[in-house]
């Protein structure tokens, strides 16, 4: 009938979705499946975080503060900030072998490279090597921008500006004399950094593409210096500008020097007395940080984390000690079987 | 004025200014017209389905408003202060502690979908039990899920996952190194891990993989931050579930011991009724919810095929124009007068269904649950007809509604085998609504189709237990009164 019809064609659509039947479910936090859940989980966490804290334990680390604060400290002398081209030496022993491969760092303290400001003033397109920046560096650098004399600066901005120059060489001191420990600084920066993100302008010699700018204020030597004997590691892919460009994400950080692998130091830093020679130019005394160098091995989880064995072992025994309570208002307070 | 304490809701069918009154319009569209319908706020064909509406649709649709509301609050304030705290670290520099295209897409890729479908989808008890449980509408009516105390409980969650969620990358990642010596306290490092850490935390989707997702240290953190953040909260839960259990969590409850106690029995029970009552059954049965497992017995197959061809609009015109001309003034006074006279069936007013097992030995309210809702209800009681030359009657003339059954109250199972002895109908009656011209009434009203049969034929109901005269004179009066 029409009227069938008409009643047929106003009525709303008879889905599962429409009609909101979908199928529902809800998790039924039962004491069947939250009490062992959480036993499960408590011991996972327990185990997880021995395994991490034995791991970490077994990690050595070794850290020489040389800012030269003190005038008893080797590096006082050094941190005058009207001294310049000053080498200051730390004497330092290791009681057993340091097991290779050790990895050598530079740390800073109350450095803020996370600062908002300080990172964005960089200029990605310089850094890829296009060249009409470098006529014209953006304007996130100024005031790193142009130098006095209006002339662009190649790299600009505050981080490129601020790079890491302390220098170091380790020597190990065999019945008196100095035998120089190796250092290898291949592939200590991102991959993606040294092979996509940073190039060199395709000019050749790299010299001629700095044409006409400057290099940063505080810099000592121009970018296209920075590895004069190693082609690969010059100009905006030189390893320890990628590191140094990488910023940190806490005030305190470290960043990696140089690895030990070769040579006799391959399976690791014997015992013994050793000598580090620090040429010191970076200055921090101003805002009052700290310089250091560490000294570390890695295993599987990476360099020593006391904080990460801890705290699974603790959120373990919580999740246990928990599911012990649980068990015991669930035997109290049991949810009434009715009928 | 004392009538603006609460929420008024005004059901029409023809009137065009249905909000005036009250909060909210309801429009019943029908043979008025649609006037009220394009007026209200919501609309639908049958008074009965007022029902659903409130204790279902409305129900859930505030547990949802308030569910979604309290969540995005959480994981805003998760995503927000975790910039405060990096403010201490970074010389209040403002620096953002996520990549911009996070922060850009957090909103709307990466945790709108689950907020979508919890606003949408989302039930704490099935549709059946709001229905038999209309007590859980009260959390509505008090403002219980969302108010200030709820909001502070979520922004303090949200707060402590935000600690969580920075300091523990935070003091992980310090001094963290991968496994080739390269440190892992770069700010990529650092960004990428708390937003994975968070995006987990608040919905289970992860972000995609950059090479520091592969270094163990990392995933360690995320899987630390995260049972930081959600353990306690799964213990609190339980906890007060079994402390302080509210209405919802009973009734759900009691509906999984219900359902895996009588699954072997409803379904085998179910089989031997005929296609009537298997409906019903599957239905329920696709729920998952507890089945009841009395069903009425029927001899024929009922008056389903009668409805669903339309047939039952066509009363006779004599029919509709002596009923149509009461008032429903009267039809009130006809409720009054039978619920005098029957003694022990306890009626209800119109509209309010109560729970589950209050009916007895399997009598009739008359007016029972005159809002109803077909097929989908529960204790709707059975009618088993005594007389048979009415019944037949009523057979061949009146359409009477019948539909799948309800479902009975154990109670008044015991007494249906005894009456189905005595049943000549189709015996499955249930209160539909039956719409007819209101006339001269001031809005669209339902009247239950043993109303209608009983003004115009006055047979007797049935109530096996109840020897008083009731019926008869209630149809003499009835037929009194018009």
């Amino acid at each position: 009938m029409v009227k069938e019809e008409q009643e047929l064609a106003n009525r709303p659509d008879n889905t599962a979705f429409t009609q909101q039947r979908l199928p529902a479910w809800q998790p039924m936090l039962s004491a069947g499946i939250v009490i062992p859940g959480f036993v499960i989980i408590g011991l996972a966490f327990i185990g997880i975080g021995v395994a991490l804290f034995v791991t970490s334990h077994s990690i050595q680390v070794l850290e020489l503060d040389y800012t030269g604060v003190e005038n008893t400290e080797p590096c006082y002398r050094c941190s005058d900030p009207s001294s310049k081209n000053c080498v200051c030496t730390l004497e330092f022993s290791i009681d057993s072998l340091f097991e290779g491969p050790v990895f050598f760092y530079y740390g800073l303290t109350n450095y803020f490279q996370n600062y908002r400001k300080y990172g964005a003033s960089r200029d990605d397109n310089q850094l890829s090597g296009d060249l009409d920046y470098f006529k014209s560096p953006g304007n996130d650098c100024a005031p790193y921008q142009y130098n006095s004399n209006n002339k662009p600066i190649v790299p600009c901005g505050a981080i490129a500006n601020s790079m890491f120059n302390d220098t170091f060489k380790l020597y190990q001191i065999i019945r008196g004399s100095k035998k120089l420990v190796p250092f290898d600084g291949k592939g200590i920066a991102w991959w993606t950094d040294y092979n996509i993100k940073y190039r060199n302008p395709s000019v050749t010699p790299l010299k001629n593409a700095f044409n006409d700018t400057v290099k940063p204020l505080f810099w000592s030597k121009p970018a296209y210096e920075l590895d004069p004997t190693d082609p690969a590691n010059n100009g905006f892919i030189n390893q320890d500008f990628l590191v140094w460009m990488r910023r940190a994400a806490l005030p305190d950080f470290r960043k990696l020097y140089r690895r030990i692998t070769e040579g006799d130091y391959a399976k690791g830093l014997p015992a013994g007395n050793y000598s580090l020679e620090i040429a010191y130019n970076y200055p921090v005394m101003s805002f009052d940080g700290r310089k250091k160098v560490v000294l570390s091995n890695v295993s599987w989880m990476g360099g020593k984390n006391e904080f990460l064995g801890i705290a699974y072992l603790v959120i373990g025994s919580l999740c246990v000690v928990m599911s012990i309570v649980m068990l015991i208002v669930y035997a109290k307070f049991k949810f009434p079987e009715e009928d | 004025m004392e009538r603006r304490k609460y929420n008024w809701i005004n059901v029409e069918t023809e009137r065009r200014d249905i909000r005036r009154s009250a909060h909210i319009g309801v429009g019943i569209s029908g043979q008025e017209g649609i006037q009220a319908v394009l007026a209200s706020d919501y609309s639908f064909a049958q008074f009965r389905f007022l029902q659903r509406l409130l204790l279902v649709h409305g129900r859930w649709s505030y547990l949802r408003m308030c569910r979604f509301l309290c969540y995005f609050f959480y994981k805003n304030f998760a995503f927000t202060m975790v910039h405060f705290w990096f403010g201490f670290f970074c010389g209040f520099s403002a620096q953002t502690v996520y990549d911009q295209y996070f922060i850009t897409l957090y909103n709307i890729v990466y945790t709108s979908l689950p907020v979508l479908a919890m606003g949408i989808f989302d039930q704490d008890v099935p549709d059946l039990r709001s229905l038999e449980y209309p007590k859980l509408y009260e959390p509505g009516q008090l403002n219980l899920l969302f108010n200030k105390r709820e909001f502070f409980i979520c922004i303090t969650q949200g707060i402590y996952t935000s600690v969580v969620l920075f300091f523990v990358p935070c003091a992980i990642l310090s001094d963290a190194t991968q496994s080739n010596g390269v440190p892992l306290a770069d700010y990529q490092t650092f960004a990428v891990t708390t937003a994975t850490a968070l995006v987990i935390v608040v919905s289970v989707q992860v972000s995609s993989a950059q090479s520091t997702l592969l270094q163990p240290v990392v995933w360690l953190t995320i899987a630390l931050a995260t049972a930081i953040c959600i353990v306690p909260v799964l213990a609190f839960r339980f906890l007060k579930v079994d402390l302080k259990p509210q209405l919802s969590d009973t009734v759900r409850y009691t509906q999984l011991v219900h359902q895996k106690k009588r699954k072997p029995v409803g379904r085998s029970m179910g089989d031997a009724w005929n296609g009537v009552g298997s409906v019903s059954e599957s239905r329920l049965g696709a729920r998952g919810g507890s089945r009841r497992s009395g069903y009425a017995f029927a001899h024929q197959e009922g008056f389903g095929e009668l409805i669903t061809s339309g047939k039952n609009m066509r009363l006779s015109s004599l029919a509709l124009a002596t009923f149509a001309s009461r008032h429903s003034s009267s039809w009130i006074d006809t409720l009054r007068r039978k619920k005098h006279t029957h003694a022990h069936t306890p009626p209800s007013a119109s509209g309010e269904c109560s729970p589950a097992p209050s009916y007895v030995s399997g009598s009739v309210a008359p007016l029972s649950n005159s809002s109803s809702v077909l097929g989908g209800s529960q204790d709707t009681p059975i009618e088993e007809e005594t007389g048979t030359a009415p019944a037949q009657n009523m057979q061949t003339v009146l359409t009477s509604s019948t539909q799948t059954p309800p479902a009975l109250a154990p109670t008044s199972e015991a007494s249906a085998p005894q009456a189905s002895g005595q049943a000549l109908n189709a015996g499955i009656l249930t209160p539909t609504a039956v719409r007819l011209d209101g006339g001269d009434s001031p809005g669209g009203w339902t009247i239950t189709l043993e109303t209608v049969q009983e003004a115009l034929f006055g047979w007797k109901a049935r109530a096996t237990a109840s020897s008083s005269p009731g019926p008869p004179s209630v149809a003499k009066e009835t037929s009194q009164n018009e």
